[in-house]
């Protein structure tokens, strides 16, 4: 651990006891997904044994190699895998070191900003490891300012990546062009190798193979319910700071398993389960509150619109000639375009893709997570809610954060909800 | 059938389109040595300065039949000048704009010429999209002025002078198709410069300084020239009657802009168009290379009369980019 | 005033109507060129730009001056033939007779026959007398290429060869073709062109044969063996390029003079000897070369291609520094 001013008795204590209560957190959280739940798929355990990083009994290997900590899904993982580095997203789920993050923000501050501060500050990264670089992309205000406070409280060095505010304008798309290029630059002084053709061409084909098998999931949901949402969301938490190729084989393995329970119409949950579609502020492990009360209460997620799901790893980079001179461009783009992030305006396509969504999913009710202090996804909330009650889709704006206090409240919310679906469906039928 | 669609899907159109392009510039080029004669109104660049040419270019015939007196138009070469535009366009509906991407020799070649830069490993240029937009706006210029320069030739109109006999054909003189085709049948007599008249003189410059640009342009710039063809604007005022189309589900687009990347013209509509189905821009050549590009199943979608013969889908995308069987990837 | 008959009235006259017996045999041509006086009147059909007039009936017909001279700058449009009846043979592209008339008319003495199809067109006067011993045989034909590239090029190959029409006309002259002569082909200066004289279907050896060029340059050629003549057309002017006129059409004549010792009767006057004239006159036009020129092609072509590369190169080793690219005009 390096030195630094804020090392001192009271310093180590508070490690400590958020240590505690993270791996506390994490137990308990595993022990309702793995325990609480019927029916969970074998090929699962991989996923939640890596999610045990968290209780301290897994552990993470740099392998000698740079660790590169990114933030939001603006980073290009892809230029960190062609530098030799491990891409590593440390946004964070924990209450333990939301609580620790509170100590600098304002009362009224996002949780995940706080819990992320808390981790930088206490270096409660899944354990072990300290970043060489911590990349933060200027999405959101609080994101934005995280990076200045946290300057203060840690060694790690940090670099802006300065995400534009609109996407649709081709000046956007330059001067990201420009961001992610100087990006690479850096990258390349962080580890000393030169990003090559090849090399790059490498690491976007490794993301494609993630990508086959990610989509692949992702699709096999629009089907029967074969898997729990909470499982899902917890493979896509656990690409956070998985290698990549392990990560992608178990998936492999997973999808297996689930064509195989599709073929045996092996069902998780019956079909008139409402098929609920989660979106909003990210449900990151171990904050699975939301997504666990709803499938204890008889609903079951079929999809997720989150940034630490569907938005990371569902857009796919195309190379028309495959020369640094195009696959950077091309790199940035797929981190610009299609992002349906809220920090960007205008955002009609993240309403677009809700409605895709709906339809693609036959989904009967959406559930919309804000946390609180999430200015952006409470905002955006209402031009959301609008156009869905014009298509007829009932959707359940929750707001929530990381504490266990507002269980019983949400929850009879949740409950009210999914059984006003199951009349609606019933109706239908 | 099913299997068809798939196997048609995860191909490699742009493989296709290469052997498409190189057989049609084989016959287009060297097809009068075999007695091939294919049309005197085709909607592409068989130009007949090229002596071995199986077919005729429909712009120099659309000027010679303007080239004429305004009684004569009303009359009886009214009648022939109709017959060649319905000639034209009935050759025209089967491809659309294909023509340009499939078959069009001075295409080809610039195709050719970007896989030599890539070959080369330099980087291309793209245009700032404000500069394209003023760009694309000069073939209907070039258009206008190939319409009606022939008609000012044979008539004065409003009591002008007559234009001078000069400048005909109008078009033909600046096409760069007129000194590069032929050169492919060994031909170099069209790189002179006439100095019989100003205007001559003039227009041969300009001719041969167009050809240089075209070459250097085409280099730097994938198909340079497409974005000031005359015969690329004719297209698109009839490109609805065409059966050939490209359309886009708009719902299923998530404007990750990989269409947009790989197209040869930049077209930015193809993106960020989620509201038209017709897709079909001015610039397009119907290459299809957005649909290969494409990762939503069924977004884009290439159709004959509303039959799908070619649809973007997520399975494709990858067999195309991606590494299925950690094969090679659809190399530069 | 009275009109008064002057004795100088009465002895011009008598010199003009006894002078033509008395001088040497007209040498009748057919000639596509109009005099001076009229040319504004008339009109011009097709690529090869014959002088037409519209008939009553609405088709077109061609029209030849009958000119007697050696050159085509100087000859005489003459008002009479050397019998005043000649005979006149024409024969369509298809090789069929069509009816030919002698016209007097404003615009002068014209031999006119219809325009019908897409080809050559034969056309000869002939005329036959005896003067001092002497039977004169006078051919004078004409070869007009009637095409417009509107009508098409059907059937090119059957149609540019050469026809002959050895049972009507005794004495033929006949232009070999150039390599790859077509529709389009106009003979330019520098050409060598050759020319077969046939006797009754015969090749004729020995016969003089004469070009005279439009300024007058002419040279004299005896037939070979199989009856040819062949001679290189000249630019008959020097000039500077830009005084070429290069879209002018000129014309030269081709007479060959043959006497061969026969006795006969014609028409109860008998002869020792028959003398053979023949003409032929066809149009040119100046060599592309007098005007145009490859080196000055290439040069631009060359230096376009520098020009635009190292723009290009330097374009981009600019844009390689960061944040060039916004400037502000500080004098505004
Ligand atoms: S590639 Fe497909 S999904 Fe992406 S922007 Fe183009 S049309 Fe839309
Ligand atoms: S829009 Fe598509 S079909 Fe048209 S030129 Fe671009 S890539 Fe080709």
């Amino acid at each position: 651990m390096p030195d630094k001013p804020m090392v001192n008795d009271r310093y180590q204590r508070m490690q400590r006891t958020a240590s505690i209560h993270l791996k506390m957190e994490a137990k308990n959280t595993l022990q309702k997904i793995v325990e609480e739940f019927p029916n969970n798929p074998a090929q699962m355990d991989h996923f939640y044994r890596k999610a045990r990083i968290f209780t301290g009994e897994e552990k993470f290997s740099a392998r000698g190699r740079h660790v590169v900590a990114t933030m939001c899904i603006h980073v290009p993982i892809e230029l960190i895998l062609a530098a030799g580095a491990i891409p590593y997203r440390i946004c964070s789920g924990a209450y333990a070191t939301d609580q620790i993050g509170a100590e600098f923000l304002p009362a009224k501050s996002c949780p995940l900003v706080k819990a992320t501060l808390g981790t930088i500050f206490l270096h409660l990264y899944q354990y072990d490891i300290v970043p060489d670089l911590i990349v933060n992309p200027t999405t959101c205000d609080q994101k934005k300012k995280l990076a200045e406070l946290s300057g203060e409280l840690t060694e790690s060095p940090f670099y802006t990546l300065e995400v534009p505010p609109t996407r649709d304008s081709e000046d956007a798309r330059i001067y990201w062009q420009r961001v992610v290029k100087r990006f690479a630059r850096r990258l390349e002084n962080l580890t000393g190798t030169k990003i090559t053709r090849r090399k790059l061409k490498g690491a976007i084909r490794q993301v494609y193979r993630a990508q086959v098998q990610y989509r692949r999931f992702f699709n096999l949901r629009k089907g029967l319910p074969v898997i729990w949402g909470k499982d899902a969301i917890l493979v896509t938490n656990t690409y956070f700071y998985s290698d990549i190729e392990e990560w992608t084989n178990a998936l492999e393995k997973l999808n297996g398993e689930l064509e195989q329970r599709i073929a045996n119409t092996d069902r998780v949950v019956s079909p008139r389960a409402p098929r609920i579609l989660l979106t909003g502020s990210p449900s990151i492990f171990p904050n699975m509150k939301v997504p666990i009360l709803v499938e204890q209460l008889g609903g079951i997620v079929v999809a997720e619109e989150f940034c630490s799901s569907s938005r990371l790893l569902y857009d796919t980079v195309a190379v028309d000639e495959w020369f640094l001179y195009d696959m950077l461009p091309a790199v940035a783009d797929r981190y610009l375009k299609p992002c349906t992030c809220p920090n960007f305006t205008p955002n009609t396509d993240r309403l677009r893709k809700l409605l895709d969504h709906v339809r693609e999913f036959t989904i009967d009710g959406v559930i919309y997570q804000a946390f609180a202090g999430c200015q952006l996804y409470e905002m955006e909330s209402r031009l959301i809610g609008n156009a869905l009650e014009k298509n007829g889709i009932p959707m359940l704006y929750v707001e929530t954060d990381y504490s266990p206090d507002d269980l019983g409240q949400i929850s009879t919310r949740i409950e009210a909800f999914i059984e006003s679906l199951k009349t609606r469906k019933k109706k239908k039928d | 059938m099913k299997k068809l669609s798939t196997f048609v899907n995860n191909a490699n159109i742009s493989r296709f389109r290469f052997y498409i392009q190189l057989l049609s510039f084989i016959v287009l080029i060297y097809g009068g040595y075999a007695y091939i004669s294919i049309g005197q109104n085709l909607p592409t660049f068989a130009c007949p300065y090229n002596h071995a040419t199986a077919g005729n270019c429909f712009l120099i015939s659309l000027q010679h039949q303007l080239h004429n007196s305004w009684q004569n138009l009303l009359g009886f070469r009214g009648i022939a000048l109709l017959s060649a535009i319905i000639s034209f366009l009935l050759f025209f509906i089967l491809l659309n704009k294909a023509w340009c991407g499939y078959i069009c020799p001075l295409g080809t070649i610039q195709d050719w010429l970007t896989s030599l830069r890539k070959r080369l490993g330099i980087r291309f240029a793209r245009y700032e999209e404000s500069t394209f937009r003023k760009l694309k706006k000069v073939k209907y210029v070039v258009l206008v002025w190939l319409i009606v320069a022939p008609l000012f030739i044979a008539n004065s109109v409003f009591g002008l002078p007559r234009l001078s006999h000069d400048f005909f054909p109008p078009f033909c003189t600046i096409c760069p198709a007129r000194p590069v085709l032929p050169l492919f049948t060994g031909d170099t007599s069209q790189y002179f410069i006439d100095f019989s008249s100003p205007i001559t003189l003039t227009m041969t410059a300009l001719g041969l300084v167009i050809v240089a640009l075209f070459l250097v342009g085409s280099f730097v710039k994938k198909r340079f020239f497409c974005l000031f063809c005359p015969m690329s604007a004719l297209h698109y005022l009839f490109s609805r009657l065409a059966i050939l189309r490209l359309t886009k589900e708009g719902e299923k687009c998530t404007k990750c802009g990989n269409c947009f990347r790989v197209c040869d013209v930049n077209i930015v509509e193809i993106a960020d168009d989620v509201t038209h189905r017709n897709i079909v821009q001015d610039d397009c050549m119907m290459c299809f290379k957005c649909v290969e590009a494409c990762p939503e199943d069924g977004c884009l979608k290439v159709s004959v009369l509303g039959l799908p013969i070619f649809v973007s889908s997520e399975e494709g995308f990858f067999h195309r980019y991606g590494p299925l069987e950690n094969k090679e990837i659809k190399d530069a | 005033m009275k009109p008064k008959i002057e004795i100088g009235t009465i002895l011009t006259l008598a010199i003009f109507l006894i002078i033509p017996s008395v001088k040497a045999t007209e040498l009748i041509w057919l000639s596509n060129m109009p005099p001076k006086a009229v040319k504004k009147e008339i009109r011009f059909y097709g690529m090869h730009r014959l002088p037409a007039l519209r008939g009553k009936d609405h088709r077109i017909h061609i029209i030849q001056w009958i000119r007697s001279g050696r050159s085509p700058e100087f000859s005489e449009y003459v008002q009479r033939t050397n019998t005043g009846h000649p005979e006149l043979f024409v024969f369509s592209p298809s090789e069929e007779p069509i009816h030919a008339q002698l016209l007097h008319t404003k615009l002068g003495y014209l031999l006119s026959f219809p325009d019908g199809e897409e080809g050559f067109y034969n056309a000869y006067l002939v005329e036959k007398f005896v003067h001092r011993d002497t039977l004169t045989v006078l051919v004078a034909k004409a070869e007009r290429l009637s095409h417009s590239c509107r009508n098409g090029h059907k059937g090119v190959l059957k149609k540019v060869p050469p026809k002959i029409h050895p049972q009507v006309v005794p004495l033929e002259i006949v232009r070999k073709r150039l390599p790859g002569e077509n529709f389009h082909t106009i003979i330019t200066a520098g050409d060598r062109v050759t020319f077969q004289i046939l006797l009754h279907g015969v090749p004729l050896s020995g016969a003089s044969v004469r070009l005279c060029t439009q300024k007058g340059w002419s040279k004299q050629l005896t037939t070979s063996q199989n009856g040819e003549a062949t001679f290189q057309l000249i630019q008959d002017y020097l000039s500077r390029w830009q005084d070429v006129k290069r879209r002018v059409f000129y014309h030269f004549l081709v007479t060959v003079d043959y006497l061969k010792p026969e006795e006969g009767t014609y028409q109860g006057k008998p002869y020792h000897t028959v003398r053979y004239l023949g003409t032929y006159s066809d149009i040119y036009r100046p060599s592309q070369l007098m005007y145009s020129s490859y080196v000055w092609g290439l040069f631009v072509i060359l230096s376009v291609i520098l020009i635009a590369s190292l723009a290009i190169y330097l374009y981009r080793k600019r844009s390689k520094i960061e944040f060039r690219e916004i400037a502000f005009d500080e004098k505004a």
